[in-house]
């Protein structure tokens, strides 16, 4: 029996008004309406826990959204799976077109290109500006090289190892080079990365719940009197709970979105520095900021975390404070 | 509405212990009709004040039963209250307004806990307020009223959902005899248009003025409960 059999005269509303989805909205807006009033009577106060919310999620979510564009790099890096083959040293045209006809016919081979031993020097210049040096050698010491992109069967059944063995096998071939080793430790690195990304991203967002539930139960308390007069005329504690628990939702809200704003002013500060790095390395690679994904997940975790926050500080709080 | 019982208020041999040993009542039994009036009287720590929170309530009796409007209150649960709490208007001494809210959202707010329409809720707080006088006031702040005003924002506030029972823990305490008068009057104005008030005053040449019912409560006895 949750209310009263009898006692409820004209006057109440009915319980089809009480429990319509009429009145659940209108109690709802008017107490999250409330809480925002309240919220801006103290403004400094309320700016401080909405910046600090802010700082503590902006942070993890920085490195996030790093660790993304390193992971999203790598993949780039592992799909390119080319292999090198360096041919011996001074080949004939025919012995050329020999190797060029068993890479043509080979179904694991999408595409190759060649590099001749004089261009291949043309491009070292022209890239390191070392021509000075390369000048005085007294002959090319480049190898002709042939780069081989792989059929995307082979790098998506992980055999890459095995083409570039038989690749090895070619005649003129001096060495194939399927040089994955750093790629993979590069890998790992950016694996422990996103790790320790998740577990700030936990500490942090112990610490908003700490922060909302903190700030929320000094609020009950500074607003003692008031729970204690509604109780007196009437009120449940959901009714009494509700402005508070409102109050951890707009701190949530805001302060996502202060993190929002941080995190895209953060990542436009150094886009142009990332830029230049990645281009040190001959790379194309496009930075990419936070996506609409991941800036609807941070608010609705924001706007959780102040929710729980707040109801982990009020249920107790507010049950306790009882009239006498 | 066909009536069961006529009774509003009952208490049978009630008896109240506070935890720190103190006897505050002990044995009291009374009925008070459905639309009666009556006067609680005594010297202050009488147990006044014990008698009002066990019907509302915010103290629950050692011994005996409270019988609130049908309900025996020894069977209801904290969860309950609230509900219970809905059918009566309680006033205070001190009226306990909400000073950071205007006069209106003071009155407005056992509407808005029960849920109604904001049209609604402007309606009946401007009724209630007309009531007690107070129309004009209706966006200002508590703390620019006077006592008697303030008392009489508690008042409105008390009302404005039409309850059953009205109880007062000493609503003249602050004021002077003519404004005391002028709440009395307003009480009896309730009283008339059928709710039950039980007014808890010391105030003796008040209550004698006025032909209502008087309990007098001598150290948590009820020593007389005559006209």
């Amino acid at each position: 029996m949750g209310r009263l059999a009898s006692s409820q005269r004209m006057s109440q509303p009915s319980k089809r008004q009480y429990y319509s989805l009429f009145g659940f909205l209108t109690r709802h807006i008017q107490a999250a309406g409330f809480s925002w009033r309240r919220l801006w009577r103290a403004p400094l106060a309320s700016l401080m826990t909405i910046g600090v919310i802010g700082i503590a999620l902006c942070l993890p979510l920085v490195l996030f959204v790093l660790v993304q564009n390193a992971q999203m790099l790598t993949t780039n890096l592992d799909h390119r799976g080319q292999v090198n083959l360096f041919l011996e040293s001074s080949l004939t045209e025919t012995e050329l077109n020999e190797i060029f006809q068993a890479l043509q016919i080979d179904v694991a081979v999408a595409n190759f290109h060649y590099i001749s031993p004089e261009q291949g020097l043309e491009d070292l210049q022209r890239e390191t500006g070392l021509s000075d040096i390369l000048q005085t050698l007294p002959n090319n010491p480049l190898p002709g090289v042939i780069e081989v992109t792989p059929a995307p069967e082979v790098i998506q059944q992980d055999r890459l190892q095995s083409f570039s063995q038989s690749l090895q096998q070619l005649p003129y071939v001096a060495s194939a080079k399927l040089d994955m080793q750093w790629l993979q430790r590069l890998n790992y690195i950016v694996n422990v990365a996103q790790q320790a990304v998740n577990a700030l991203l936990v500490l942090l967002s112990l610490a908003v719940l700490l922060i909302v539930s903190n700030t929320i139960r000094l609020a009950t308390q500074n607003r003692r009197q008031e729970i204690i007069v509604c109780k007196l005329i009437g009120a449940h504690n959901r009714f009494v709970r509700r402005p508070f628990l409102y109050s951890g939702i707009w701190y949530g809200l805001l302060g996502g979105l202060v993190a929002w704003g941080f995190v895209t002013g953060l990542l436009w500060w150094l886009y142009a520095p990332m830029q230049r790095l990645v281009n040190s390395y001959y790379l194309e690679y496009h930075f990419t900021g936070l996506s609409w994904t991941t800036t609807l997940l941070l608010i609705g975790l924001s706007v959780g975390l102040g929710w729980l926050g707040s109801l982990i500080a009020v249920n107790r709080q507010i049950a306790a404070m009882e009239p006498t | 509405m066909g009536k069961v019982s006529n009774i509003m208020i009952e208490f049978n041999n009630v008896s109240k212990r506070y935890p720190s040993g103190q006897e505050a009542l002990t044995q009291v039994s009374f009925e008070l009709d459905t639309g009666e009036m009556a006067f609680l009287t005594g010297h202050s720590g009488a147990g006044k004040s014990t008698l009002l929170k066990l019907i509302a309530l915010i103290e629950r009796p050692s011994q005996g039963q409270v019988i609130v409007n049908q309900h025996n209150l020894v069977r209801l649960t904290k969860q309950q209250a609230p509900w219970l709490r809905r059918c009566m208007g309680i006033i205070f001494q001190d009226p306990h307004l909400l000073m950071d809210r205007s006069v209106f959202d003071n009155v407005a707010l056992p509407l808005r806990i029960v849920g109604y329409r904001q049209s609604e809720i402007g309606r009946r707080v401007r009724a209630a307020l007309d009531k007690v006088n107070l129309l004009h006031k209706e966006k200002t702040f508590p703390d620019a009223l006077s006592c008697g005003e303030q008392q009489r924002v508690g008042i409105a506030r008390a009302v404005v959902h039409k309850p059953n029972i009205l109880l007062a823990d000493e609503p003249t305490g602050n004021l002077d005899p003519q404004l005391s008068s002028e709440i009395m009057d307003l009480f009896e104005q309730f009283n008339q248009v059928g709710v039950t008030v039980l007014i808890a005053s010391h105030d003796l040449g008040l209550i004698a003025a006025k032909k209502h019912r008087i309990l007098t409560l001598q150290q948590g006895r009820l020593t007389s409960w005559g006209a």
